[in-house]
């Protein structure tokens, strides 16, 4: 009965996407995109061994389908001179070679579990905090006053061996 | 010498002195203003663009910076957060106005110097500032993350601490230059006297010796330099002059006591030649214009010494001439002129000598010789005076002769001639009047005119035209050739022809009559007047009987040809009916005689026809115009084809014939010369007619040319008369009317027409008009 359902419910979920996809993607769906790219344009990667650099900026995604098709735009273009690749996820090994995780849905099992295994690992990790109230990555978008605004944990990217500069952090809505 | 200078230092010529002063402190004063006038405007220069590089250079680093530090707001669509990176411009009080824009050029976030509020547009200033400036300076820079653009940046500046610069730089600059022009100056007071002083020396002892002529003084020297060179050599020069001087003097004296003497010399030798060359040109003159040849010769050689113009011209001789020859060359060579020549060596006589000489050319001429003995240039010679009297002995000659000339033609003359004076007697009667009149001479001399040769009745007149021509000078029969009436002794009269002359001799007026005996040539004038009356008188009788003949004669060929028509129409008729009607009662003779009758009754009807045509062609008035021969000709030509199907005939017609001339009359012509000639080419297969036109003496001529029979020659000249035939009719049918109607018309036209013909060979008709016209 519970399985049935679950599979109805996916069902649901999966027509939801196919229809969002019909129609134009909305304003907040887009702005967060840009959001995305623009982290991942300013934000400072540690500096890797050749031999252990990936070939090309990992952008992945989880559990937001419309985020991914609203970055099609910005697939291929040039990050610190690699080419932007968008990835969605649905497992948490694959997340290793990701240099940016997007986590539409972090209360899910998924999203927990990647959060936990990518933990200091050099992945700048954003969620969506959406009305979860999970606020674990090291960047979190947040719904200020009807704008969509971030906040950054500074520490927990710090440990990572990110450097997010001040600029951004001067846009930031509030930085622990 | 010291002395000297010092004592007149300030006085010679001050102003010279300080003009070259004043002149060497201008040009250093100038140099120096000029050197620091143009170093002034280089650094200017320099430190104007300095300053503008300098001023770009720190907004582009601001601009830089700024660009740099809202990458993140731009790319994060933060326009608060970029208008608080602006904001920070507030700290530099030269930049008024920032813009950011995003990649789509929309205006991002701004900064305004002046009031944040305003217009986010940027106002790019209008005013260019000065021209030595510009007010304000925009710098752009792009902003640019990871090779992507974000945005530009745009920040303009005010220029405002230029001015403020400029004015420290001049105002130091200019105190700089005040003070170094002092310092010149001053510098150039100082040292210009290094180089005025020996001159002013040197200027002092010039004007000290001009004055005292005092050549031993000497300028002071100052150093070895150039002006020192002067100096020395300014003494020398004076040295020099001092010693010329004194020589100088010397020598003027002597000079001036000579020229006093030569003065004097010459004065008087002046004198005396003046007034021997007037005593020489007076005898001269004399000499040379007298128009009386003269000569001087040297009595022992004879050669001419002088001559004058006169004898130049009189003898043919230049004066070279004649002073290279002998007098004997003048003289002709008979006994009397070797006497001359001897004579000539006696001792002269003041009487004239008649002789004769002569000229270059022959020529001989009578003189008048007076000579003298004079000396000339110091030797003895003799002055010869020469009066031609050629020209007086040969009027006088032309004279004698000329009066016996006149006395023959006036002894021998036909005319009568008779002399008056003012008074009316006769003063001349020559033998010709003493014959017509029967007076002799003596009875008529010295009597009056009047009761001579006039009639009583003319005497009244003559005698007033007389005095009317004394008193008024007007004379009606002077110069003219009248003719009146003369009186014989035996009292008959008879007609003359007479002219008068007038001569004036001496102040009295003398008239010569020449008077001709015109009694014969009177009669045989008007004889031969009559004779011309009658004949004028019975031409015009004649003509008038003319023209009726001519006349009546038309009349009457006119009414024959129509009245015979009746007749001939009656036995053409009833020789028709007799053949119809009674052709059994006739046999073949009978018959034969009977066609015979209508042949010659139609023949004569023909006759007729054409004999009233003629008459008409004479009656008709010709109207030209241009007629296109060509077009009748062939026309006519078409119509004779039809009217002989059976025939071969080439007609060769000429385009562009044409005439001048009366259509219809000139329609007959063709009619008739085309017509003849089918007729004379019938023998012919094929006929051959030629119609063109040709040039023959230089006139237009139209010409019909046939291969037909021909004719001889030698009637030629009876072709175109009326009822000649030269074919007889049972050859060719006619009436030989036809060519003579053809001639009449071309005749009326005023033209010609003659034929050219060869027995069997054809004939060739000729005509001109004048007129015709052919392209060709």
């Amino acid at each position: 009965m519970k399985r049935l359902f679950l599979f109805i419910a996916l069902n649901c979920a999966i027509l939801t996407q196919l229809l969002a996809a019909a129609v134009d993607i909305d304003l907040a769906t887009q702005v967060k995109a840009a959001y995305l790219f623009n982290f991942a344009r300013f934000i400072e990667w540690p500096k890797a061994s050749a031999d252990q650099q990936e070939p090309a900026f990992n952008l992945c995604i989880i559990g937001d389908n419309k985020i991914a098709r609203a970055l099609d735009a910005a697939k291929g273009k040039d990050i610190a001179n690699r080419p932007l690749i968008v990835t969605l996820l649905n497992n948490a090994e694959t997340a290793l070679h990701c240099q940016l995780i997007f986590i539409a849905t972090p209360a899910t099992g998924l999203g927990r579990a990647i959060l936990n295994d990518i933990k200091d690992l050099p992945i700048l990790t954003v969620i969506d905090s959406g009305n979860s109230g999970v606020e674990d990555g090291m960047i979190t978008l947040v719904l200020v006053d009807g704008r969509l605004r971030f906040r950054v944990n500074q520490p927990a990217a710090q440990r990572a061996g990110l450097r997010i500069p001040a600029q951004v952090l001067k846009l930031a809505e509030n930085v622990s | 010498m010291n002395a000297l200078i010092s004592t007149d230092h300030a006085q010679p010529q001050p102003a010279r002195i300080h003009s070259i002063k004043w002149k060497l402190v201008q040009i250093i004063i100038y140099i120096s203003a000029t050197c620091l006038f143009l170093s002034a405007a280089g650094l200017l220069l320099e430190n104007r663009l300095q300053f503008e590089r300098d001023l770009k250079q720190s907004f582009t680093i601001i601009a830089g910076v700024l660009a740099e530090n809202s990458k993140a707001a731009l790319a994060f669509n933060d326009p608060a957060a970029a208008g608080e990176v602006l904001s920070a411009l507030r700290v530099h009080p030269h930049i008024m106005q920032a813009l950011l824009r995003d990649q789509n050029q929309k205006i991002f976030a701004h900064y305004n110097r002046e009031n944040n509020s305003a217009p986010p547009a940027l106002a790019v200033p209008t005013s260019d500032g000065d021209a030595w400036f510009p007010a304000f300076i925009t710098v752009s820079t792009p902003i640019i993350h990871q090779n992507q653009a974000l945005g530009q940046l745009s920040i303009i500046g005010d220029t405002l601490q230029w001015r403020d610069n400029v004015i420290g730089f001049l105002t130091f600059t200019l105190s700089l230059m005040i003070l170094v022009l002092i310092a010149a100056t001053w510098a150039a007071v100082k040292t210009q006297r290094i180089v005025t002083q020996p001159i002013s020396s040197l200027l002092d002892t010039i004007s000290q010796v001009t004055r005292s002529k005092h050549y031993a003084l000497r300028a002071q020297h100052h150093g070895n330099d150039e002006l020192g060179e002067l100096v020395a050599g300014f003494n020398n020069m004076l040295g020099e002059i001092e010693n010329r001087d004194q020589a100088l003097s010397a020598a003027k004296a002597d000079l001036e006591r000579k020229i006093t003497e030569l003065d004097q010399e010459i004065r008087q030798r002046v004198q005396a030649q003046t007034a021997l060359q007037a005593r020489e040109h007076d005898y001269r003159l004399l000499f040379e214009e007298s128009p009386l040849p003269m000569w001087i010769v040297n009595r022992d050689s004879q050669q001419f010494l002088a001559v004058n113009r006169a004898a130049v011209l009189h003898y043919g001789y230049s004066e070279a001439e004649f002073l290279g020859m002998k007098v004997d060359k003048i003289m002709p060579e008979t006994p009397a002129a070797a006497g001359e020549t001897q004579r000539i060596k006696t001792p002269p006589s003041p009487q004239a000598t008649l002789t004769h000489h002569l000229r270059k050319d022959g020529g001989r001429i009578d003189i008048e010789l007076t000579w003298h003995e004079i000396s000339w240039k110091g030797a003895s010679a003799y002055l010869f005076l020469i009066n031609d009297i050629t020209e007086r002995e040969r009027n006088v000659r032309a004279l004698r002769d000329s009066e016996t000339r006149i006395r023959a033609i006036f002894e021998s003359a036909f005319d009568c001639i008779v002399s008056m004076d003012d008074k009316g007697n006769i003063i001349e009667f020559n033998p010709a009047a003493e014959h017509t009149f029967g007076y002799r001479r003596h009875q008529v001399i010295g009597k009056p005119l009047a009761e001579i040769i006039i009639p009583q009745e003319l005497r009244a007149v003559h005698q007033q035209g007389l005095e009317r021509y004394l008193q008024t000078g007007n004379g009606s029969i002077i110069g003219r050739r009248l003719e009146m009436t003369a009186l014989r002794r035996d009292g008959s009269t008879f007609p003359v022809e007479l002219a008068i002359s007038l001569v004036n001799i001496s102040e009295r007026r003398y008239f010569t009559g020449y008077l001709r005996d015109i009694t014969e040539r009177k009669l045989a004038e008007s004889e031969i007047k009559q004779l011309n009356e009658n004949l004028e008188r019975r031409v015009q009788e004649r003509t008038a009987q003319l023209e009726a003949a001519n006349r009546e004669l038309e009349t009457f060929s006119y009414s024959v040809s129509h009245d015979l028509r009746a007749p001939l129409r009656a036995i053409d008729g009833f020789s028709k009916a007799l053949m119809s009607d009674y052709a059994a009662h006739f046999d073949a003779q009978g018959k034969n005689y009977l066609n015979r009758v209508r042949n010659a009754s139609q023949r004569m009807g023909q006759l007729i026809d054409d004999m009233l045509k003629l008459s008409r062609v004479t009656r008709t008035e010709i109207t030209p115009s241009l007629v296109d021969i060509t077009a009748m000709t062939q026309r006519i030509s078409l119509e004779q084809q039809s009217a002989y199907p059976e025939r071969k005939v080439q007609t060769e017609i000429a385009p562009g014939l044409q005439a001048v001339a009366d259509t219809a009359l000139i329609e007959i012509v063709w009619r008739n010369l085309i017509e003849n000639a089918w007729k004379f080419t019938r023998e012919r297969d094929p006929a051959h007619i030629e119609i063109g036109a040709r040039v023959i003496d230089e006139q237009a001529v139209l010409y019909i040319k046939d291969n037909g029979a021909g004719f001889d020659m030698a009637y030629s000249d009876k072709l175109f008369n009326a009822f000649q035939r030269l074919h007889s009719t049972a050859e060719f049918e006619g009436t030989g009317i036809g060519l003579a109607t053809v001639h009449r018309i071309i005749t009326k036209h005023g033209g010609r027409v003659w034929a050219q013909a060869e027995i069997d060979k054809g004939t060739t008709i000729f005509i001109h008009i004048p007129g015709i016209g052919n392209p060709q």
